[in-house]
């Protein structure tokens, strides 16, 4: 996956908002990929994260005209892409709400057992998951799509100075959790 | 910038707000997690991403531009002939009668209403949550709608028969203005259609041959387990158009068709933890300005049960 530069996504804005067909069909293959992902870290499915994205898509270019040139186009579509997300695990919570108590008939299940070749990996996975659900989110959108504090703010609307509290209470956690476990490692070692 | 180059800038700027002594702790955990990300199970191919242009093209009446077809057009150019002009003809033939058939679909979100204008200007105002469909030669060979949920149709003269269809049943008329209520989700679903002008024919989709014809401000329904509709009746047109007015007027009818209809006009969800009360009847009016808490507290005050806010609607549960 490979990163693009701020600079490309206000010209994609500037010529989508000119009606330019070819500029979104740049930025849909340039970047249709990284929100895909984004969107999957909502649904966790693969079929609705891609349909959750394509209808963004169609929802940009159907705006197009009011697109604001002083906006950062990048965060624009996050903050569709996971407003879109969000109404979609709303209008399906009930379903949602039946996996998880299927889960909960099945003591076993869900748990996966931390493997032998990456347990460090495998434990942070478990610490990430643990975190209170916006300083996952911005863990997340820092480590995963690299996007810079200030981006974040866009996308979750927040201040960035939330942003980097937020993240410095993550990273604090995953240090000391990270922590701990090397602690226990040498005692039984 | 690639991706490598934005990630290390992107932690050195959160080492500096780390403390010192932290930093190698938090700097190896970051390089850790490149192995975490679970998304890198989750494969997009080719295929996926052509799919989802093509839909989104086709959603936006955009010309898809397909470079290898543009190759191999160039080609072969030269070697066309009549077999193949003959062959592609008709499958685009074939193509374009199947688009006349692709229904045009619109729907009115939760919370509000939506007009809809069909070629010939029949007007159809669609209540929240509601959609009509109609295909592509509307008001060519036929004016064929099909309705979910509630609308107000008023149906211009002409000369090819305006129908409706619902779940269950099916209108039919020349030119009129008439409600046809219809939720096929909701529990004891029926078909309600409701005459102001002109005059209709109403039958039951599974027992043509039996229509009742409707006079202006003469109601019918259907059941799901009838094959005919009810005998006309005299109705408050006001009470079943006060939708349209965005006014709640519920005469007598069941709460199981209230709490669904207040979900949807007000956009919210309503979950009844208490389902004794949801077979109750009930008799409600409110002016356009009512806020939904208010009709929730006079249902639980009349029902003797308790209600409380929660995120985006509300739970009604025993006191």
């Amino acid at each position: 996956m490979e990163s693009v530069s701020e600079q490309q996504f206000s010209e994609w804005a500037a010529r989508l908002s000119r009606s330019d067909e070819k500029a979104l069909d740049e930025l849909f293959d340039k970047t249709f990929e990284v929100y895909v992902k984004f969107a999957w870290r909502f649904t966790k499915d693969k079929s609705s994260a891609v349909d959750i994205v394509q209808n963004s898509f169609i929802k940009l270019w159907q705006i197009r005209a009011d697109l604001d040139p002083s906006q950062s186009l990048k965060t624009y579509i996050y903050r569709m892409v996971k407003n879109n997300a969000l109404n979609y695990l709303r209008d399906n919570r009930q379903h949602s709400l039946q996996v998880d108590e299927l889960q909960l008939a099945d003591p076993d299940a869900g748990i996966s057992e931390p493997s032998e070749e990456n347990p460090l990996a495998e434990h942070l996975k478990k610490w990430v998951e643990d975190l209170p659900k916006r300083q996952q989110q911005v863990f997340e959108l820092s480590r995963y799509d690299g996007l810079t504090h200030e981006e974040i703010a866009g996308v979750l609307q927040i201040a960035p100075r939330t942003v980097n509290n937020h993240m410095v209470a993550a990273l604090n956690t995953l240090k000391d959790n990270y922590e701990n476990y090397r602690q226990r490692r040498k005692n039984i070692a | 910038m690639n991706k490598k180059n934005n990630i290390s800038e992107i932690l050195s700027y959160w080492l500096k707000k780390i403390d010192p002594k932290d930093r190698s702790a938090v700097k190896k955990l970051w390089d850790e997690a490149e192995d975490i990300d679970e998304t890198d199970e989750l494969t997009i191919t080719k295929e996926d991403k052509a799919s989802a242009l093509a839909h989104i093209k086709n959603e936006l009446n955009l010309t898809q531009v397909d470079e290898t077809q543009t190759e191999d057009r160039d080609a072969t150019i030269f070697t066309l002939n009549w077999r193949w002009v003959a062959t592609a003809a008709t499958i685009l033939l074939a193509a374009g009668i199947s688009y006349l058939f692709i229904p045009i679909r619109e729907v009115a979100p939760y919370g509000q209403q939506k007009t809809v204008y069909l070629s010939d200007d029949t007007r159809v105002l669609l209540n929240s949550g509601s959609s009509v469909s109609y295909n592509r030669l509307y008001g060519v060979i036929n004016r064929s709608t099909t309705l979910e949920g509630e609308a107000f149709f008023e149906v211009q003269s002409g000369e090819v028969p305006f129908t409706v269809e619902t779940f269950n049943a099916e209108i039919h008329v020349l030119g009129t203005k008439f409600n046809v209520r219809s939720w096929g989700t909701e529990p004891g679903s029926e078909t309600t259609v409701t005459l102001t002008e002109g005059k209709l024919a109403f039958q039951s989709l599974t027992a043509p041959g039996s229509a009742i014809i409707l006079n202006p401000g003469e109601q019918s329904s259907l059941s799901l387990n009838q094959s005919v509709p009810t005998e006309p009746d005299n109705t408050s047109l006001e009470n079943t158009l006060s939708w349209m007015e965005n006014r709640f007027m519920f005469e007598n009818r069941p709460l199981y068709q209230i709490i669904p209809e207040l979900e949807r006009r007000f956009n919210i969800s309503i979950d009844v933890r208490a389902d004794r009360i949801m077979n109750d009847s009930l008799t409600i009016y409110y002016s356009n300005q009512v806020k939904a808490e208010e009709i929730i507290k006079d249902i639980c005050l009349s029902q003797g049960v308790t209600y409380r806010a929660m995120n985006n609607g509300f739970v009604i549960e025993n006191r």
